[in-house]
C-alpha cells in the first residue's frame, strides 16, 4: 500500500543512475575532456530533472537523455567559446544514431577491452594508466618517463587506435 | 583523419583542425565510425577505473542506492551526490585559506586557522569560520553549513547560511545550490540552502544574477532577494537583514591580546638601563634569559656595549635598544617548534626604525644593515634549517631560509616609525612549507584577519627542522627600538593592540 502516488521525479534516481555511466560516455564522444564532460554531466541531470513529468515511461530512458546531454553539450559549447560550430544538430544527430548502434552490446565490448588492454605491451599500458587513471598531463607524464610530450601524444593515439582493432576484431568472433 | 581525432581527443587541436574534423564527420559515415570506435575507447578508458585495477573498486556513492525508486528527499540528496562527484577524480588542491574560527565544531578532521583549504566537501557544525578563496572572495559561515570547494572562485552550498564579500577582484565568484547558482557582480550577499534544497539569495549590497531553470537571468541589487527552488522556479521572498547575528564575531575582542594564547612573548618589560642578558629573563614562552649571540664576528668590536643589553622606555613603550653597530642575540624556546608536522603559526615583532638625516645617509652606507627575527634548529641540524624574517637596508621585506635561499619584496617600507613584520610559517608534513611575510607601518591597520596580500612568499621550501631558539639580529648606523616579540598560532593574536591610530613621528 504505497502512501502516495508515486510521482515522475520519485523514479528520476533510478533511471539516471543506470543510465549515467552511458551518458557520461556519449559527452565524452564529443567533449573528451573529463572535467568539462562531468560539468555538462551535471547540466544534463539538472535539466533532467526539472522536466521528469515529460518522460514517457513506456519509452527508454537513455535515449531521452542523450537528447537532453546533446543539448547540454552545445550549450557548453556556446559557454566556454570554444568550437562552437564542431558540433550542430546535424552532426550531433548523425553521431547519436551512431552511437545507439553501437551501444548494443556494451557489456561484451567492456569486456574485450580489458582483455585488448592486458594485451597492450606493459609500457604502452603503463602510459594509458597515466594519463587515463592517474590523469596526469603529457607534460608531467613526459617527464617521468623521460620522453617528449610528442612522443606521449603518439603513444596515446597509437594505443587507442590498437584498441579499437583488438576490440572489434574480438566483437567479431563474439557469438 | 585518425590523426585529426587524436588532436581532437587530447586536447591539441587548433580551431582550424576541429572544424575540419567535424566537416569530415558530417559527410562522410566511414569517418563517423572511425572517430566514435576511437572516443568511444577513449571515454571508456577515461571513466571506467575498473579497468586499471585488480580488484573491483568501492562502488561509487551512487551506486548504494540502487534501484529502490526514491521519494524526492532521497532523490536531492543524490543529486547533491552528483554534484560533489562532479570533481571526484581531479586531486585535491588548495584553494582557499581558512581566517578566523569561533567555537567552531567541524565534522571530520578540524582545519587549521591560518592553513590551506583543499578542494572538496568542507562541513561546519557549530560555530563560525571565515575563509577567503584564492580568488578573493570572503565566506563567512555559521551553524550548520555543508559546502564543497570547487576552485579559487567558486563553492557549491549544499545545507545552511552563508555569507558572502565579494571584493571587486573576484567579480564572478558562483555559489552552485541544488536549484541553480548565484553569480556574484561585486557585492555582499547572504545565500542559503534549506533541508528541502531550496536556495534563498539577498543582496546585502551591490549586485548578483540568478539565472533560473527556464534560462531567464534575475538580477537582484541591494536590498532584493529571491528564493530558487531545486526544480530552478524562482518565488519572491523578502530579503534577509544582516543583523547583529551576522556580526563577523560574536565575542568582540576589540583588539585585546587573548591571555595565555601566545606560544611566545616579549614584550623587554625590563627596568631602565644597562642590563647583563643573564638577567632578562622576562616574557612568557622561553627557557632561560637571553644571550649574546657568539657568532664568529663575536671577538670583534662592532659593539662597545656588546655584553650588555640597554632597556628604555619611549612614549610610553618599553624597549630594547640595539645599539649602532652589529648585535645578535639569541633566547631558547620553551616548546621548540617542529617543521615536520602540519601547523600554521604566526611570528610578530614590532619595533620603531630610525630615519638617518639625508647628509648622514650619503656618508653612512651599510649594505648590511638589517634587522631579522631568525628561527633557528639546534646548530648541528643544518645551516639550512631556519625561518629569518627581515628588512634589508632598502628597507625592503625579505623571507631568508636554507643554504642562501631569499625571498626579497619589491615594496618599500617606511623608516622614521614604528613598524610591524608580521609572518606567517605554515609547516606540513609532507610537501612544501610556505612562510608570508609582510611589514605594517604605523596607522596601517592590520585587520581582524590575515591580509589577502603578503609583501613576500616563499617556493620550493622543504624544512624539516625543529626551531628551538629566536636570534634577533640588529646591524645599522643606528639604533632601534624593539619593542615587541610575538609568536601564536592565529593572526589575531600576533597583531592584537597594533597602535592603528598612532602618530606616524613622535
Amino acid at each position: 500500500m504505497p502512501d502516495h502516488p508515486p510521482k515522475p521525479q520519485d523514479n528520476f534516481m533510478r533511471l539516471f543512475v543506470a543510465s549515467e555511466p552511458e551518458l557520461l560516455r556519449y559527452i565524452l564522444a564529443v567533449i573528451p575532456n573529463v572535467v568539462d564532460a562531468r560539468e555538462v554531466l551535471q547540466e544534463t541531470a539538472s535539466a533532467l530533472w526539472r522536466k521528469m513529468d515529460e518522460y514517457n515511461p513506456e519509452s527508454p530512458f537513455t535515449p531521452w537523455a542523450c537528447r537532453f546531454a546533446s543539448n547540454e553539450i552545445r550549450a557548453f559549447l556556446r559557454r566556454e567559446q570554444r568550437h562552437r560550430r564542431w558540433l550542430d544538430e546535424d552532426l550531433a544527430e548523425k553521431l547519436r544514431l551512431h552511437q545507439d548502434q553501437a551501444a548494443r552490446s556494451p557489456a561484451a565490448s567492456v569486456e574485450h577491452l580489458r582483455e585488448c588492454l592486458e594485451a597492450l605491451p606493459p609500457a604502452q599500458r603503463e602510459l594509458l594508466r597515466r594519463y587515463y587513471f592517474e590523469e596526469n598531463p603529457v607534460q608531467k607524464i613526459a617527464e617521468a618517463l623521460n620522453r617528449t610530450a610528442d612522443a606521449v601524444y603518439k603513444t596515446l593515439q597509437r594505443s587507442r587506435e590498437a584498441l579499437a582493432d583488438c576490440v572489434r576484431r574480438r566483437e567479431g568472433r563474439a557469438p | 583523419m585518425k590523426e585529426l581525432a587524436a588532436r581532437y581527443l587530447d586536447g591539441t587541436a587548433t580551431d582550424a583542425e576541429v572544424m575540419e574534423l567535424s566537416a569530415r564527420l558530417r559527410t562522410d559515415p566511414l569517418a563517423r565510425d572511425e572517430y566514435l570506435r576511437l572516443a568511444a575507447i577513449h571515454a571508456r578508458l577515461a571513466t571506467d577505473p575498473a579497468l586499471w585495477v585488480e580488484h573491483q573498486p568501492a562502488a561509487r556513492p551512487l551506486r548504494w542506492l540502487g534501484w529502490r525508486p526514491l521519494t524526492a528527499a532521497a532523490a536531492i540528496v543524490v543529486l547533491m551526490a552528483v554534484m560533489f562527484w562532479r570533481r571526484e577524480t581531479a586531486p585535491a588542491v588548495p584553494v582557499a585559506t581558512l581566517l578566523r574560527t569561533e567555537d567552531a565544531v567541524w565534522a571530520g578532521q578540524a582545519p587549521l586557522e591560518g592553513g590551506r583549504l583543499v578542494t572538496g566537501p568542507l562541513r561546519l557544525l557549530n560555530g563560525r569560520a571565515m575563509l577567503r578563496l584564492d580568488g578573493g572572495a570572503a565566506l563567512l559561515l555559521r551553524g550548520e553549513v555543508e559546502l564543497r570547494l570547487d576552485d579559487g572562485g567558486s563553492v557549491t552550498l549544499l545545507a545552511g547560511e552563508v555569507r558572502a564579500e565579494v571584493p571587486e577582484a573576484a567579480v564572478g565568484f558562483t555559489i552552485h545550490t541544488p536549484g541553480g547558482k548565484v553569480v556574484d557582480l561585486g557585492t555582499e550577499f547572504i545565500a542559503s540552502v534549506n533541508r528541502e534544497g531550496q536556495t534563498e539569495v539577498s543582496v546585502v549590497q551591490g549586485e548578483v544574477e540568478v539565472p533560473d531553470g527556464d534560462g531567464v537571468v534575475h538580477r537582484l541589487t541591494t536590498g532584493k532577494a529571491l528564493a530558487l527552488d531545486r526544480r530552478g522556479t524562482t518565488h519572491p521572498i523578502t530579503a534577509r537583514l544582516v543583523d547583529n547575528s551576522w556580526q563577523p564575531w560574536a565575542k568582540d575582542e576589540k583588539d585585546a591580546l587573548r591571555a595565555g594564547r601566545l606560544l611566545l612573548h616579549e614584550t623587554f618589560d625590563y627596568p631602565a638601563g644597562d642590563h647583563d642578558p643573564a638577567d632578562l629573563q622576562g616574557g612568557s614562552g622561553w627557557a632561560g634569559p637571553w644571550t649574546i649571540f657568539q657568532g664568529k664576528h663575536a671577538d670583534q668590536p662592532w659593539s662597545a656595549k656588546m655584553h650588555q643589553m640597554e632597556m628604555g622606555t619611549f612614549e610610553g613603550r618599553k624597549a630594547w635598544v640595539s645599539p649602532v653597530g652589529k648585535t645578535r642575540c639569541q633566547r631558547m624556546l620553551a616548546q621548540p617548534l617542529s617543521m615536520k608536522e602540519d601547523a600554521v603559526r604566526y611570528v610578530s615583532l614590532m619595533w620603531f626604525e630610525e630615519a638617518l638625516p639625508p647628509e648622514q645617509r650619503a656618508f653612512d652606507f651599510w649594505p648590511m644593515a638589517n634587522l631579522m627575527i631568525d628561527l633557528r634548529g639546534a646548530s648541528d641540524s643544518g645551516p639550512g634549517q631556519r625561518v629569518g624574517l627581515r628588512t634589508n637596508y632598502l628597507m625592503h621585506p625579505i623571507i631568508e631560509s636554507g643554504a642562501g635561499q631569499g625571498f626579497e619584496s619589491r615594496v618599500r617600507v617606511a623608516e622614521g616609525r614604528r613598524l610591524m613584520m608580521v609572518g606567517k610559517i605554515l609547516s606540513r608534513r609532507e610537501g612544501e612549507d610556505e612562510v608570508f611575510l609582510r611589514v605594517f607601518e604605523a596607522g596601517e591597520p592590520p585587520g581582524p584577519v590575515e591580509p589577502d596580500s603578503w609583501d613576500v612568499v616563499t617556493r620550493g621550501l622543504r624544512l624539516d627542522a625543529v626551531l628551538d631558539r629566536v636570534v634577533l639580529e640588529s646591524i645599522g648606523p643606528k639604533p632601534r627600538r624593539i619593542e615587541e616579540i610575538r609568536i601564536g598560532t592565529t593572526w589575531r593574536d600576533v597583531v592584537a593592540g597594533w597602535d592603528a591610530g598612532m602618530k606616524l613621528h613622535p
